[in-house]
């Protein structure tokens, strides 16, 4: 208001209010009041909301509170691995266990798969294959702590001959993974071969679900590798294991978990089991080619190493592995370890191997 | 007052309303029918403003940081108390980082590159631990050094690791020595705490009927590639890559280091019992920090193999003491409920002694409290040897100077983990 008004104002007398006048100024009070009060209440609302967004509990609904800055970041997405696995479908005349005894790897694993229908029931054309040898330890290929580098090689052949896109070779060791694969000549194998190598690195990590397990239902996998594949084998050593007693081909899913997997030692059977449900395979290959009778996992004296001559191939890692535990470590008779009856209890194989078909052959 | 309504009206303004005001008493509607362009460019500088920081928060939420990718310390929680960083060219191992962590590899297609020479000082000297320096000679030059706490061994040797933490592992310190040709010898060091536990531990790993020799307080032997030696605290293992001529010399070089390098330690008192007073070999006697015959009571137990190494039978002759004759006794008598539950009762000793027969094995087992001591025979081929043994071990006993049998004390019991010596 500028200051003539005010002036002019202040010289002007205030005349009488009318009885009309003195009506509206009631009725402009009345309003003033619901203004204010409704003002109020929509102030007091919005203060309320307000509050309650940032400090009710985070448990709460609508609470938007996060103490820790955990509900602020991004949520990992969680893969999940095909429904039923990378199993091709059952083949009733042939048979559930190929047993190849002799020298001569390539051949061995041919007519092991042979008994099982032939290569080409389980590779086509196309297909993308991961391959998941044991590389665990920094370790020659000859003290048995790992996959035999020759058998990999002749797997890989096999494969590729099969109609193979493009063949994988990932694990996820221990130690330093680069030396393990250098020392366990697995890297040079793979390269040999034709195939492409996948070294754990932390972008190659995701959270995958496995409904059902005890220990891994959420749990970071080696992921990569995966990303397009359609086909997965596993080839493993047969070792001695001062904890689960033997380690061989459902074991040797270990190799694709993340995290601090260590703790799980306090329930290795239990974690066994659960590698068995996380992962169906297209099949795995029992390599039983060297023996690590004594001392395992990580063995260290050629003494605790004897020779095997041996591949067993099947879609069935616990019958793989039973048959493993009896004729292979000779230790029939002594009960098998108890990831057995947890992964059967879940029908995820038949440890009673000789309820199976099996089809044996020597080779040269 | 009525002039004034009167002049509103005519302008059409209500009574009460102002120029100045936006609001007006009938409602929240905004009165004013033109603004000042200023007040435009300022509500329009605002209303970018605001649109650049929802763009901001939309682009930042669709490319978030990769390290809120990091689930290991959510899946984890806290790290392992204890444990130290591996140095040297150990890198800290890829199964212990989640996605999202950095990544140090320096090649994926070659293998990890030595590393510079260790300064000689205190650093270095830490990483090594007990590994004597310059074990690198001829062709052999060193790699790779680890160091390894009980909470971290399973980087190095995944589920072997429990063996060790059962015998009361302190630390590991590793070094791989590496020629030219390809070859190598990698020495793991484990320092168990107590010469008792790295006897035992060695034993543990000692094939059935593998000769040990014992000589200026070492126990070492030799297998193909590989050696195994005990000496003080600690337990040396000697992986090497093969049995080459060059692989195996190198093995017998580096063993021959250790021995003279590493601290000795007195030999655990039941030597003293088995060996002087028996006259049993000492390669024979061994040590059970836990689960002696796989009874979950018997700890701290020295055992001494009296089979042939070509037998099938597996006698042997054990002791253990206790603080006080009470122990002792309560200990007996859960021995020969163990055995009990192996099989069945099969009468006594002349002296009195409760037998028991194996119900798979057929043979005799049984065990008695004398002073603070328990003596037992686990195995025996018939009641005449377990009765003969048990004689045996309670006439060393009584004659054990007394110096030794001050000596003889119990261990502590272990914790879980392995942790208290």
């Amino acid at each position: 208001m500028s200051n003539e008004r005010r002036r002019a104002r202040q010289v002007e007398p205030t005349p009488e209010p009318s009885a009309q006048d003195l009506e509206q100024q009631r009725d402009h009070q009345r309003i003033e009041r619901r203004a204010l009060l409704k003002g109020a209440l929509g102030l007091g609302g919005a203060v309320a909301a307000a509050g309650w967004v940032s400090l009710a509990p985070s448990s709460w609904p609508l609470s938007l509170r996060d103490p820790d800055g955990e509900r602020g970041k991004p949520t990992a997405a969680v893969r999940s691995l095909p429904e039923g696995g990378f199993r091709v479908p059952d083949a009733p005349s042939v048979a559930d266990l190929g047993v190849a005894h002799g020298t001569q790897l390539k051949p061995m694993l041919l007519a092991a798969l042979d008994a099982l229908g032939g290569v080409g029931r389980f590779i086509q054309r196309g297909d993308v294959v991961v391959i998941k040898p044991n590389v665990a330890f920094e370790r020659p290929a000859a003290l048995g702590a790992t996959t035999n580098p020759e058998v990999l090689t002749a797997l890989i052949e096999i494969v590729r001959e099969a109609g193979a896109k493009e063949i994988r070779v990932a694990d996820n060791p221990i130690e330093s993974p680069s030396s393990c694969f250098v020392r366990s000549g697995i890297q040079a194998a793979t390269q040999a071969a034709g195939a492409r190598l996948f070294l754990p690195t932390p972008e190659e990590f995701a959270l995958l679900g496995t409904p059902g397990a005890t220990w891994i239902e959420r749990w970071p996998f080696f992921w990569g590798p995966f990303v397009g594949a359609n086909k997965v084998i596993g080839v493993s050593p047969i070792k001695d294991h001062n904890l689960c007693r033997a380690s061989m081909t459902t074991k040797n899913w270990y190799g694709l978990l993340g995290g601090r997997r260590n703790q799980f030692h306090q329930d290795i059977h239990g974690i066994i089991a659960d590698l068995a449900l996380m992962l169906r395979p297209t099949f795995v290959v029992l390599d039983a080619t060297r023996v690590l009778f004594r001392s395992g996992p990580t063995g260290g004296s050629l003494g605790d190493v004897k020779p095997g001559h041996t591949v067993v191939v099947s879609r069935d890692s616990l019958a793989a592995d039973a048959y493993g535990w009896d004729n292979l470590l000779e230790r029939q008779g002594e009960a098998l370890p108890a990831y057995f009856a947890k992964s059967a209890a879940r029908q995820l194989g038949q440890p009673e191997w000789r309820k199976l078909a099996l089809r044996e052959v020597n080779i040269g | 007052m009525t002039n004034r309504v009167e002049a509103r009206e005519q302008s059409g303004r209500k009574a009460g309303a102002s120029d100045e005001r936006v609001f007006v008493r009938d409602g929240l509607r905004s009165y004013r029918r033109t603004y000042r362009r200023q007040e435009v460019y300022w509500g329009a500088a605002i209303v970018a403003g605001l649109l650049g920081v929802l763009l901001w928060v939309r682009h930042k939420g669709q490319h978030p940081d990769p390290s809120l990718y990091d689930m290991s310390a959510a899946l984890s929680g806290a790290a392992p108390t204890g444990a130290q960083v591996v140095v040297g060219a150990e890198r800290t191992p890829l199964a212990d980082r989640g996605p999202g962590a950095a990544v140090q590899e320096a090649s994926r297609a070659n293998p990890a590159p030595a590393p510079a020479d260790a300064p000689a000082d205190t650093a270095g000297a830490a990483e090594r631990g007990p590994l004597p320096p310059e074990l690198a000679a001829g062709a052999f030059r060193e790699g790779k050094i680890g160091a390894y706490t009980p909470d971290n061994l399973y980087v190095k040797i995944d589920g072997r690791a429990e063996y060790y933490l059962g015998f009361g592992l302190k630390s590991m310190h590793s070094v791989t020595l590496e020629s030219s040709s390809g070859a190598s010898v990698e020495i793991e060091l484990y320092d168990l705490g107590a010469a008792r536990n790295a006897l035992g531990c060695y034993n543990g790993e000692r094939a059935p009927g593998a000769e040990s020799t014992v000589e200026s307080g070492s126990t070492f032997r030799f297998d193909r590639n590989a050696a195994f030696l005990t000496r003080g605290p600690y337990y040396a293992r000697f992986v090497g890559s093969d049995e080459t001529p060059e692989v195996v010399a190198e093995v017998q070089r580096l063993v021959e280091i250790l021995r003279t390098k590493l601290p000795s330690e007195e030999r655990p008192w039941a030597f003293d019992l088995f060996v002087d007073q028996l006259k049993l070999p000492a390669s024979q006697v061994s040590y059970a920090r836990e689960n002696a015959f796989s009874f979950g009571f018997a700890h701290d137990v020295y055992k001494v193999s009296l089979s042939a190494a070509d037998s099938q039978d597996n006698m042997e002759a054990f002791v253990a003491v206790k603080a006080d004759a009470a122990g002792a006794s309560s200990m007996a008598k859960q021995f020969q409920d163990g055995f009990r539950s192996l099989g069945a009762a099969a009468g006594q000793t002349p002296a009195g002694v409760p037998l028991f027969k194996d119900e798979f094995l057929g043979s005799f087992s049984g065990a008695t409290a004398s002073e603070r001591w328990v003596i037992g025979v686990n195995s025996a081929p018939s009641a005449e040897r377990a009765h003969q043994v048990l004689q045996q071990l309670e006439q060393g006993l009584h004659a054990l100077p007394e110096a030794v049998r001050v000596k003889a004390q119990p261990a502590p019991e272990p914790a879980k983990g392995g942790e208290n010596e």
